[in-house]
């Protein structure tokens, strides 16, 4: 059977319908709560699918997963509090630009993007899952490490000018802060001062509400609380004019590549997604000096990737039966559950299910669009709540939502030390964003180039004889040399003009 | 009017956040000593490992299908609790009150590994076992185009390249990483082991062809046999169903490190908890549905009652010893 053949009426049954409807509002809220991102989403909901029929329980999480990657961007741009590494990257125009414009605009912006990105997802998930299979296979250790400097280069490259040292500062810290936990090549552990709860090294979602959440809830006390961050209700619409959809329409569709591809590889997945988009946009636009002041491109762009990424993280779950992440592994648990092992002959062993999934996972962003479009007002208004409500509300939802996604009280702590001390790095003016990048960055370069040269033996023709390998170690000198370039240019322009 | 949807938004955010929290209430509260009416709430189960990963699975499947046997009607609820590779959660566990209220999904490392390396506080004995569950048995996996057929043909290529052959293990002293040494020092075989994070992590570093083996679980492996793409050349057990592969006992080789899991109560849980718990689990162990789940992963069912698999742990404990020694992981 091939993917024409397919009878849709399998499809549109109403507990595939409900349930991928169920699981777009489910995703979208858990989604916009600090803290708590896709993976939270589809845990919570897992329980929920044992008793449905598998495709059903399949669009349930699939639906949530795809949800919960624009949710996250809610509160990243009404609250200014990224729950996910990847809203990171959205938070750097999609805070200004609810602020100083219209949040509507900026969540409709980002709604847009969210649903172009879904569907190339899906599509490449439907017509091109062998290729892009293949592909993932060939990229292995030494092209992660490549990659993984390549965005490091790439956070440098979007400090603010003056800042260049600070940023570098905060990329250093972020890599070291990234070693703390077990060497997983040798089982000891690093850094860790007595404490077996940083065994693992130290959880993200405490680590983003401790950077983000606490010292912009102690800003915002600091400042007025009493006043709102909108005050005007007319701003809230997320309707967006012709103009600004094609405005969007470019980076979205940068976005929706990069972030296909970056998700097949493991690791990296949506993060890199999110930023390695944010970083090309800025560079084919007509205004790059406007991005991080609100430009609408730096919103659609990453808001696009990491909802690509999600039909990009299926592909090998569905060619290989290869898990690249923990809420994707969770999704295949579902599989498993119902008696279906996803892997190179799920497309001839369970065509009707196979291919009943594919296509209804193209639906869960019709829904995300529909659902997007009644809730995300409601959220919007959010910001017409005084300060002096929302803060104590936001500050709560933060830490439990922190608490929740490990059961362990030592993160509480840690999110509340890890505040103090990003709150006194936000006044001096140092790059948050660098600094996340960095840490999630560091186990994947660490572990990539000590993998490739144990693989290796110790050496380091490894990244010369591999075709991507030395693609991507090309891009990077590039990437190092255009500002020499740039300025010998310059230079060249200069002695011109006085020779003139 | 405006207010009030703002208000009425947020009431709805804290409902939701309390529902997602739900899972940590808690168990501390006392329960009373009334024999007959264990359990009158709902019981914890502490799972050491992420959700959605492997061990995770089991345990939700077995905890569904075991709560239809608890009394009362009441019910199970899983707790993922994660870090230092299940120290967290087995000191969480060992510290709780032996009510039966708190039990763990716990595995063959958490009894026989972690007490050998110095961070945790407990040991093979600490625990009260209620039921030793199943377990897989690893394989070694490598690529059907590789330039040997069988096991034969590839100890001769080991033979004749040593140092050459990399294999995937989940890192020194992982349970694959401790049967593929201990099968190498028997055959006195030069391999080069590298770590990765998972079983699914190293299958996708074979098939890349960025190494040459994969030592892993069934349900890992499983897909990419029926595919043809890969096969497995030794099993880590007496016997092995596959052609081409060997078994511990085709090479008279001693029992391997079982890959077994176990349910675990704190130590001195009184005799009727510890009774309602193990009959609600070992009829769960052997329904039809948890037969077809074990049978899908191709793993053994090993059931064993709470003293035998005290015993079985102890066991375990003593071979893993003399393993992570002659590896001069330990001293």
């Amino acid at each position: 059977m091939s993917f024409l053949d397919f009878d849709f009426t399998t499809l549109f049954t109403l507990s595939n319908l409900m349930a991928i409807f169920l699981g777009t509002i489910v995703g979208l809220i858990i989604g916009a709560l600090p803290g708590l991102g896709a993976t939270m989403a589809v845990i919570f909901l897992l329980p929920f699918t044992y008793t449905m029929d598998p495709v059903a329980a399949v669009l349930l999480l699939l639906a949530a997963f795809q949800a919960a990657e624009y949710g996250g961007s809610i509160s990243a741009i009404t609250l200014g509090i990224p729950g996910t590494p990847a809203a990171v990257a959205t938070a750097q125009d999609g805070i200004p630009l609810a602020r100083n414009e219209s949040p509507g605009k900026a969540l409709g912006i980002s709604l847009n993007a969210s649903v172009i990105g879904g569907v190339v997802g899906a599509l490449c998930l439907i017509f091109l899952t062998e290729p892009f299979a293949n592909f993932a296979l060939r990229l292995s250790d030494p092209e992660f490490f490549l990659l993984g400097v390549m965005g490091l280069i790439a956070v440098a490259s979007i400090s603010t000018k003056g800042e260049m040292t600070k940023s570098l500062i905060s990329v250093v810290l972020g890599l070291m802060v990234g070693t703390i936990g077990m060497d997983m090549f040798t089982g000891q552990p690093r850094f860790i001062m007595g404490q077996l709860e940083l065994m693992e090294g130290l959880g993200i979602v405490a680590l983003l509400v401790g950077i983000f959440a606490i010292p912009e809830i102690l800003r915002v006390v600091k400042d007025d609380l009493h006043t709102q961050f909108a005050s005007q209700a007319s701003n809230l619409s997320t309707k967006l004019t012709g103009k600004d959809m094609k405005r969007i329409a470019k980076p979205s569709g940068v976005g929706s590549i990069i972030g296909t591809i970056s998700g097949l590889l493991p690791g990296l997945g949506t993060v890199a997604a999110a930023w390695f988009s944010y970083i090309a946009a800025k560079k084919i636009s007509k205004s790059p000096e406007t991005f991080g002041k609100g430009n609408p491109e730096g919103i659609a762009a990453p808001e696009s990737a990491n909802n690509a990424s999600v039909g990009g993280a299926l592909i090998p779950l569905f060619a290989l039966g290869i898990p690249g992440s923990v809420g994707i592994a969770v999704v295949m648990s579902a599989f498993i559950v119902h008696g279906i092992q996803p892997g190179p002959r799920i497309f001839t062993k369970d065509p009707t299910l196979t291919y009943g999934i594919l296509y209804g996972f193209l639906l869960t962003t019709v829904a995300l669009y529909i659902v997007g479009r009644l809730l995300t007002p409601l959220f919007a208004r959010i910001l017409v709540v005084p300060n002096s409500f929302l803060m104590p509300i936001v500050y709560v939802v933060a830490i439990v939502g922190g608490f929740s996604a490990t059961s362990r009280y030592f993160d509480i702590w840690l999110s509340l030390i890890l505040g103090l001390i990003s709150l006194l790095f936000v006044l001096s003016r140092f790059s948050i964003a660098a600094f996340v990048m960095a840490f999630v960055l560091s186990p994947v370069i660490e572990v990539g180039l000590r993998r490739s040269l144990l693989i290796s033996g110790g050496s380091y023709s490894i990244f010369l004889t591999r075709p991507f390998s030395l693609v991507f170690l090309i891009i990077i000198i590039l990437m190092l040399m255009t500002p020499v370039f740039r300025k010998m240019g310059e230079r060249r322009k200069r002695n011109k003009l006085e020779n003139n | 009017m405006k207010k009030i949807t703002g208000v009425l938004m947020l009431a709805i955010l804290v409902l939701i956040i309390s529902a997602c929290s739900g899972k940590t209430g808690d168990n501390s509260k006392d329960t009373g000593s009334g024999e007959a009416d264990f359990p009158e709430k709902p019981i914890t189960v502490l799972v050491p490992y992420a959700p959605g990963s492997f061990p995770d699975n089991s345990a939700r499947l077995l905890t569904q299908l075991a709560e239809k046997n608890l009394p009362n009607n009441q019910s199970f609820k899983i707790e993922n609790v994660e870090g230092g590779g299940g120290i967290i959660a087995m000191t969480q566990l060992m510290n709780a009150k032996p009510d039966g209220y708190t039990i763990a999904y716990g595995s063959v490392s958490h009894v026989s590994v972690l007490p050998h390396m110095g961070d945790a506080t407990f040991t093979h004995d600490s625990f009260q076992p209620i039921m030793k569950d199943f377990a897989p048995i690893p394989l070694l996996m490598v690529r059907t185009d590789a330039p040997y057929n069988n096991f034969d043909e590839w100890k001769e290529y080991v033979e004749a390249n040593p140092g050459k052959f990399s294999y995937a293990t989940t890192g020194p002293g992982s349970i694959s990483n401790l049967n593929m040494v201990a099968v190498a020092k028997e055959l006195n075989l030069d391999l080069k082991n590298i770590s990765y994070e998972g079983g699914s992590q190293g299958i996708t570093a074979l098939l890349g062809k960025n190494i040459d083996g994969a030592v892993v679980m069934p349900s890992d492996a499983l897909e990419h046999i029926e595919a043809g793409t890969l096969k497995p050349i030794f099993e880590f057990g007496q016997e092995t169903e596959y052609e081409d592969a060997k078994s511990l006992g085709d090479l008279s080789l001693p029992d391997g490190v079982q890959a077994f899991s176990m349910l675990f109560a704190p130590k001195g849980i009184p005799e009727a908890e510890l009774e309602v718990l193990h009959d609600a689990f070992k009829k769960a162990h052997e329904s039809e549905e948890y037969k077809k789940y074990t049978e899908s992963i191709n793993a053994k069912q090993f059931y064993l009652n709470p003293e035998d698999a005290q015993k079985n742990a102890t066991e375990t404990h003593d071979l893993v010893g003399g393993l992570l020694k002659d590896l001069g992981l330990i001293d």
